[in-house]
């Protein structure tokens, strides 16, 4: 396969990714501008009831208070848990990344079970306080594991020659962050618009958010042109975001192969932080222990009977799902760093414009896209769901293996090129086999994030294709609460085993 | 023989080389010497097909391979290797898995890849290390399996682009000792870069001052 089959191919592969993950929400907005007069913004004029700005309001409040607190406090969690040495950091990680990894609305789950409804902290729960509040836990892994990918991309020769003439905390403020500022930045970017577009969690606490008032279009009215109009707002502002990204923040970031970070010394402030980690910690422990004390072996038992078959699917799905993501993701980022067109950056754009988009949105798209005469058979199978995943995950995927593609010096690949290799065999001969850590982890990764899904499946599943995150949400409206907190471990369990077994067999290794 | 005519090379509004002409004569050992930036990796580069230039041409034995910014002769088709300056080489695979790289691609028989292997390690003094990973070996290991794996498919020219940049002196000259002795054995052009005079003088029939 030479070098023009190699474009060929690569633009099938863009054209397929258009047709799949791209066409269904551009043709939903498309046929909100059809009207029996023909070409028409008319439709468009119910955007200015006053009722739907309120929920926008809303959003808009709660995406700010998160995003703020959450880039504030991640951030520094990061440098604090990478650049010092306090006491099982490596644990504290893995402790605060957790929240991230299970479906959000387990953890209100969790708060709800432990305050109810009553009292002041049950009524704070309910609202906007409680449901920002859940929405901090979930997202403060975000800012504090990009803040550390980032610490690790500082060379610590950076560090040493400020330390030569000033003190530490100059250093870190002078020189440290404004090396990560990257990362906080695009972080804060980030957990805004997955704030906003965020919806079960302000679902289960009662309180109204703009990406309901699409959901409800489509959901109790099935009126899709409704559902694609009230959309709009939140589009704008995925679109807006990403002009921020992409213009205010001009710098390009190479990755390369990980530095030993520059420790800071603590002495003196080690015992307060461990004290404030072990705080924070319990936080993130304190709705699993809810749901712990909430549950018992009956109705654990109850909770697998009545699960066993919404986990197996879950499982069947979130595997397919995460080896798709993988295979286009390694394509992806294959084209991404080999910048094989001249509109490489557009693919990456559209690719992050899905990420961010609500899955509400993508969940709507799909179903219009794929409900007609020609499209019944993805329709009317699981594999919309998958198509789900893909639109959303498939930026997670495609990055991790441009980073790692990226950190493959040129001259391996070239010199397997002088000796006749064809790009097909670069790819299965050299890069594969050079990127297998990678691959493990991009698939456990797409695993685990369709595995939490919850949004685009409840919008798409066909009749009798129920996930367990979807059996469980159901649940929770009439559910016996002892198995519905049974359940919820269940999926806890499921999603933390993965990454259990990853990390012994790295140890290991 | 090659031969480089009117080659012009802009990188970042900066001229790397304007008009420059070039023959290299078959077999000979032509080491290009310069200061760092001065272009000699580049013109490795382009000899190799790996990048071209904004115009002029290159070609092999009558035939032309640049043109312009046209590759008309792909990099594996032109007959020639190259020993990078980071040796490039595959950790994943084996010493014996780096040098039968290009015999598999090639599609030879496997008990033919088995005793070229044998052959080149032989001649390069490591027999016996076709089962080490490549972290295994030092410096100098890394350097021969490197040249090893460029000869092992008998290019016409082979490029080296600083390949003793890491050594000490001592395996430096071994290894420059034993560069001249396998070009003389096996009779392919050498087009040589580096930035050390001592090593140029060494290895050179003809050198060429960037």
């Amino acid at each position: 396969m030479n070098i023009i089959s190699q474009k060929l191919f690569f633009k099938l592969f863009l054209l397929l990714l258009t047709l799949l993950l791209l066409t269904p929400i551009l043709s939903m907005f498309w046929n909100t501008f059809q009207t029996e007069e023909g070409i028409s913004f008319l439709l468009y004029r119910e955007l200015f009831d006053l009722t739907l700005w309120q929920s926008f309001w809303n959003s808009c409040k709660l995406a700010s208070l998160v995003s703020f607190s959450t880039t504030l406090i991640g951030a520094l969690l990061g440098v604090l848990l990478s650049k010092t040495r306090v006491p099982f950091s490596h644990l504290f990680l893995a402790l605060f990344v957790t929240p991230l990894l299970v479906p959000p609305y387990i953890l209100a789950y969790g708060w709800f079970e432990l305050f109810g409804r009553e009292g002041l902290l049950g009524e704070l729960l309910f609202g906007f306080w409680g449901t920002a509040f859940v929405l901090f836990w979930i997202y403060l892994p975000i800012p504090m594991l990009l803040s550390r990918l980032f610490l690790l991309q500082i060379d610590p020769k950076q560090e040493e020659s400020g330390l030569l003439i000033t003190h530490w905390w100059t250093v870190l403020y002078r020189i440290t962050l404004p090396l990560i500022r990257p990362a906080i930045f695009f972080s804060f970017l980030l957990v805004f618009i997955l704030a906003f577009g965020e919806f079960s969690v302000a679902n289960f606490f009662h309180y109204d958010i703009f990406p309901m008032e699409s959901f409800i279009y489509f959901s109790a009215f099935y009126d899709f042109k409704m559902a694609t109009i009230t959309a709009v707002p939140m589009v704008l502002i995925v679109l807006i975001i990403l002009w921020m990204n992409r213009y205010l923040s001009q710098k390009k970031i190479r990755f390369h192969q990980a530095y030993s970070i520059k420790m800071i010394d603590l002495t003196m402030a080690k015992r307060p932080l461990l004290v404030l980690l072990l705080g924070l910690g319990f936080f993130v422990l304190l709705p699993l222990f809810s749901l712990v004390v909430k549950t018992d072996i009956v109705s654990f038992l109850i909770a697998l009977e009545k699960g066993i078959a919404p986990l197996l699917r879950s499982l069947l799905y979130a595997s397919i799902g995460a080896t798709l993501l993988l295979f286009f993701g390694f394509l992806g980022g294959y084209l991404l760093e080999k910048k094989l067109f001249q509109g490489w950056k557009n693919f990456e754009t559209v690719l992050l414009f899905l990420f961010m988009t609500p899955p509400t949105i993508i969940g709507v798209g799909l179903i219009y896209f794929w409900n007609s005469s020609w499209g019944g058979l993805v329709y009317g199978s699981p594999f919309i769901i998958l198509l789900g995943y893909l639109s959303k995950y498939l930026f997670l995927t495609t990055k991790i293996a441009q980073v790692r593609l990226s950190q493959i010096p040129s001259s391996m690949v070239e010199s397997a090129q002088l000796s006749g290799a064809s790009w097909g065999q670069i790819i299965g001969m050299i890069l594969i086999p050079l990127s297998y850590k990678s691959l493990v982890v991009m698939w456990l990764i797409g695993f685990i994030f369709a595995l939490r899904e919850t949004t685009i499946t409840m919008l798409v599943y066909p009749a009798g294709s129920d996930t367990l995150p979807l059996y469980i949400f159901t649940q929770m409206a009439n559910g016996e609460p002892a198995v519905v907190a049974s359940l919820c471990l269940l999926m806890v369990g499921v999603i933390l085993v993965p990454l259990v077994l990853y990390f012994s067999w790295r140890r290991i290794k | 023989m090659i031969v480089l005519k009117k080659i012009c090379l802009e990188k970042n509004q900066k001229p790397i080389f304007t008009n420059f002409d070039l023959t290299i004569q078959a077999k000979e050992r032509l080491v290009i010497w310069g200061a760092s930036g001065s272009g000699k990796t580049t013109l490795l580069r382009l000899i190799a097909g790996l990048n071209q230039p904004d115009s002029g041409e290159i070609w092999f034995d009558n035939h032309l391979a640049t043109s312009g910014e046209n590759i008309l002769i792909p990099p594996h088709q032109r007959e020639l290797n190259m020993v990078f300056q980071d040796l490039a080489l595959w950790s994943h695979l084996s010493v014996k898995g780096n040098i039968a790289f290009g015999l598999k691609i090639a599609r030879l028989p496997k008990a033919i890849i088995n005793q070229k292997v044998k052959e080149m390690l032989f001649f390069i003094g490591l027999e016996g290390y076709e089962n080490r990973t490549i972290e295994s070996l030092s410096g100098g290991e890394q350097q021969r399996i490197a040249l090893a794996r460029a000869l092992v498919t008998n290019p016409k020219i082979l490029l080296m682009d600083e390949p003793l940049s890491g050594l000490d002196a001592h395996r430096n000259r071994e290894l420059r000792l034993e560069i001249v002795r396998l070009q003389k054995i096996l009779g392919f052009t050498l087009v040589y870069v580096t930035h050390n005079q001592r090593e140029a003088e060494a290895i050179a029939t003809q050198i060429l001052s960037l």
